[in-house]
């Protein structure tokens, strides 16, 4: 291919080198000028001929190897045929040994993820999830969620529109689960009890490239269920999952990322809702405040991020939970929780494979403050040290290792610590 | 009735929470506590072979966790013409469920000639019922009707099993028990066949003990130590009910407070007494605390006993119920056999007889305002 | 001498556009160029490998996995106007919002 474009360059050269060398020195300008048109003309019919040598069309196959080319393209758009996307998925596969427990062998999850482009305005994705607990002497239900179903209807840069099943756009994780995309086995507690990823719903909205580095979402989606929540894991049985969903009162929830500085990526995230449809004189309004941030500097990734989750009218809710189920979830005012997480490459570049060690501190309070009247649980007041490696063999598989210490700070229940270790990869 | 149940407990504060001014770390307990109460036991757990429900919740739930049920269990006896009472079959209690295949279910012998049912009893306010010193409620017992009113309640006079000592028993229809841990393991063991550390051996009425050997291979006692707290099953139920709260009261108006000088006037609250006190407790939880719970904790004959001895009872009698939640419960008597507290004074008879006679002697009126007042607790 | 000048002023301005692709975004994502630049994208990715299209040019490559290499792509710039480019390889789940734009001015 490079050879083509130096042929065509070198034959440009030659052609007014060998002008300038056979033409008459000192001729008058106009003649030059008539000359110079005639060879434009000439390189135009050149440019045509050598794409015709060629032969390709628009939009062939993708080719996996480096090096491209180009090719004289046309004034308008193309009409581009219906272009199929293949399938893409990612697995995880997990061994988890919590301390004095016997370990579990979990085949966690299995998804597919389809799209298809009807024309190049016009897209649908989907992601369908398999979780299938496959687990040593203790019964568990595996679990075939549709996670993601949309249609985009790609306008301008700055500005398109969405509609489907959706995942909530809240948090570093919910929307970059594929397991060679974070390290540790598990995902992060912060985005398991205080941000519930993965959240989805249905939902329609807005996105965008504003230009500078800064990209925007903005969805209304079905809300929480605030029959769900609790104090262990605060929203997360909130979590609808597009169960024909109840649409009174869509939450609103946005996402603006930064990408202007190099290395650096910043994100800050929200979801506004009213979760008490299922109740007459209750309506909790929840809150939800995300930011993050990730920063390469050669070796060394950093991440971090802190969540906060308010929930009004909490004390309302655990009394008449405990009205209607006999049992008061002790569902908290306000959850809070952040990481950072440090992460180093340590293979040289020239080995093909990669391995990164990493470390990460976490602090998720799902009882940080109680509605008036209500104590907190101090065992859900916890934190964790996360360490480990995670090697690539491929920079779509990830075999990780982790051992999790955690704490909290009860008097009466214990936290205890656990060996992991995982396969995950993406394709 | 269900209705009008629903439109007070709606006005209420909710009922089943811990009482008000526990510490964060009494609170944590609490909800252990109500977790391990609410939890769902197997046969890996130990339950069986023969029990009655297989979570104290499944029982203990009405008008919210802890609380009574309308599940019915049964006891059975004979009685001779002399009233003497034999235990048959090795208990009185027969069980409802046996684990599969059912070869280990209990048979009432043929001979029995008592059969006698029984809900379950109301679990709020343990903690305070239990801070209650046993000189309080021997103070009340009058068994030779000195005071000539008929009235002849008898302290229950029990040998606590954790701790070996006489002890003045109060828990239970039949005041069995004395502290909440010797009824928890009574419990865990009677009702689930659950063995733990106060009540160690595999009993079931009307299963010999082979059979039972048979059928429960797990090896005694099958109450552990959880791993994360440190406590066994028995701890934490003791653990839920000394700190769930008893039902507060319902709305007093004037036609209540009437009512309730009703009540004392015909002689209710010679046995329902109004408010007995916890004795000092470094817990200031517990420390000389009122407790109204509308009973003296005494063994009465009301003629309205199960005919099943138990404990330090006998088969004619039966501890005052407390009356605190009364509105909250229905059905109503140890056997759940009254539709309406108006029904259960009728039902009243021998040492209550004057006073049932006195309610029924009653203007129209009158009756309604302490029907009022019942309605009230 | 003069035609060594000529041959300077006939031969074409490149700009060498350094990318990156990471999910689910190219930074930059905005790039400008004056018309008649040769432009030559030097893509790489930082984790899985992306796809690289810009329809109006029928440019459509694979932009490999990280540490697997880098993807050059030379493109004409002759004429003004906006030419958009996108990820043509899905990624994962904001694999749609991976695009970009082209913008050729005057």
């Amino acid at each position: 291919m490079l050879t083509m474009v130096n042929m065509r360059w070198s034959l440009g050269y030659c052609i007014i080198l060998a002008s300038i060398l056979t033409g008459e020195a000192g001729a008058a300008g106009d003649d030059r000028e008539r000359r110079i048109e005639e060879l434009e003309r000439r390189v135009q019919q050149l440019e045509q001929q050598i794409q015709q040598l060629l032969g390709t069309k628009p939009g062939t196959k993708p080719e996996d190897k480096p090096g491209g080319k180009s090719e004289a393209y046309p004034t308008e758009a193309e009409r581009t045929p219906e272009m199929r996307l293949p399938v893409s998925g990612y697995m995880d596969f997990h061994f988890n040994k919590p301390r004095g427990e016997p370990g579990q062998l979990d085949f966690h999850r299995f998804v597919l993820l389809f799209g298809h482009s009807f024309s190049d305005r016009i897209k649908f994705w989907s992601e369908l999830e398999v979780e299938h607990a496959f687990v040593e002497g203790r019964e568990e239900k595996g679990e075939l969620e549709l996670e993601q179903a949309y249609l985009d209807f790609l306008v301008k840069p700055y500005f398109n529109l969405r509609g489907g099943m959706l995942l909530a756009p809240v948090g570093l994780i919910n929307e970059r689960h594929e397991p060679p995309s974070f390290h540790g086995v598990e995902r992060p507690f912060v985005d398991t009890v205080i941000l519930p990823s993965t959240w989805f719903d249905t939902g329609v909205g807005v996105f965008g490239d504003l230009g500078r580095g800064l990209v925007y979402k903005a969805y209304l989606m079905s809300p929480l269920d605030a029959t769900g929540f609790s104090a262990a894991e605060g929203l997360r049985e909130g979590r609808q999952k597009g169960f024909q969903s109840s649409w009174q009162n869509p939450a609103q929830t946005g996402r603006l990322e930064y990408h202007g500085i190099p290395r650096l990526a910043l994100g800050a995230s929200f979801w506004r809702g009213s979760t008490g449809f299922r109740f007459r004189g209750v309506n909790p309004r929840v809150k939800v405040f995300e930011i993050d941030g990730r920063y390469r500097l050669g070796r060394f990734d950093f991440r971090g991020e802190y969540a906060q989750v308010a929930i009004s009218k909490a004390g309302e809710l655990n009394l008449a939970l405990q009205r209607e189920t006999g049992v008061s979830p002790n569902v908290a005012e306000r959850l809070r929780g952040f990481y950072f997480e440090p992460a180093v490459r340590v293979l040289p570049r020239r080995f093909n494979r990669d391995l990164a060690l990493f470390a990460r501190y976490e602090n998720f309070d799902t009882q940080n403050r109680m509605p008036r009247g209500f104590l907190p649980l101090k065992q859900f007041d916890r934190s964790a040290w996360v360490v480990g490696a995670t090697y690539y063999p491929e920079p779509d598989v990830a075999v990780k290792f982790d051992y999790t210490f955690l704490r909290n700070a009860s008097s009466v229940v214990k936290a205890v610590n656990s060996l992991n270790f995982g396969i995950g990869w993406w394709f | 009735m269900l209705a009008a149940l629903a439109v007070l407990a709606g006005q209420d504060p909710p009922v089943g929470g811990p009482l008000p001014e526990i510490t964060a770390a009494e609170f944590e307990r609490f909800r252990v506590g109500l977790e391990d109460f609410t939890s769902v036991e197997t046969v890996a757990d130990g339950l069986g072979p023969a029990f009655n429900a297989a979570s104290c919740a499944a029982c203990h739930n009405v008008p919210a966790i802890g609380g009574s049920g309308t599940i019915t269990e049964i006891r059975a006896g004979y009685r001779d013409d002399d009233g003497r009472f034999t235990v048959l079959g090795g208990g009185t209690l027969y069980h409802l469920f046996s684990i599969p295949p059912h070869n280990c279910h209990p048979r009432i012998p043929a001979e029995a000639n008592v059969i006698a049912r029984r809900i379950s009893i109301p679990l709020f306010g343990g903690g305070l019922v239990e801070a209650i010193p046993d000189e309080a409620i021997v103070a009340l017992e009058d068994p030779e009707d000195r005071n000539g009113d008929g009235i002849k309640g008898r302290a229950a006079r029990i040998v606590d099993v954790a701790t070996g000592r006489e002890r003045i028993g109060r828990f239970g229809w039949k005041a069995q028990q004395a502290t909440l841990l010797a009824f928890a393991g009574d419990a865990y063991l009677n009702e689930m066949g659950i063995t733990n550390d106060l009540f160690p051996t595999e009993a079931a009425a009307g299963i010999s003990p082979e059979t039972l050997r048979r059928c429960d291979a797990a090896s005694d006692p099958e109450d552990v130590r959880d791993r994360l707290t440190g406590l066994r099953g028995i701890d934490k139920f003791e653990l839920f009910m000394k700190f769930l709260a008893p039902v507060p009261r319902g709305p007093i108006d004037a036609a209540v407070q009437r009512g309730e000088q009703v009540f004392r006037e015909i002689g209710c609250a010679a046995c329902h007494v109004p408010e007995l006190r916890t004795g000092p407790s470094p817990n200031p939880v517990f420390d000389r605390k009122p407790v109204r719970l509308y009973s003296d904790l005494l063994l009465h004959d009301i003629g309205a006993g199960d005919g099943i001895e138990q404990a330090a009872a006998t088969g004619d009698e039966i501890r005052t119920p407390a009356l605190w939640g009364l509105r909250l419960r229905r059905p109503l008597l140890h056997d759940g056999s009254a539709a309406t507290p108006e029904a259960v004074i009728r039902r009243h008879d021998n040492e209550a007889a004057r006073t049932r006679d006195s309610f029924l002697a009653l203007p129209r009126a009158e009756k309604e305002v302490l029907l009022a007042f019942l309605r009230s607790l | 001498m003069l035609w060594l000048l000529l041959l300077l002023a006939a031969a074409p301005p490149t700009k060498v556009i350094h990318m990156t692709a990471e999910r689910f975004t190219f930074i930059p994502s905005q790039v400008k160029v004056k018309a008649g630049t040769v432009v030559e994208f030097r893509i790489h990715s930082e984790d899985t490998n992306h796809g690289f299209r810009i329809p109006a040019a029928g440019i459509n490559e694979v932009i490999p996995k990280r540490g697997k290499g880098e993807l050059k792509v030379v493109f004409h710039a002759d004429r003004p106007g906006r030419y958009e480019f996108e990820c043509s390889k899905p990624c994962g789940a904001g694999h749609n919002m991976m695009r970009g734009v082209l913008i050729v001015e005057e």
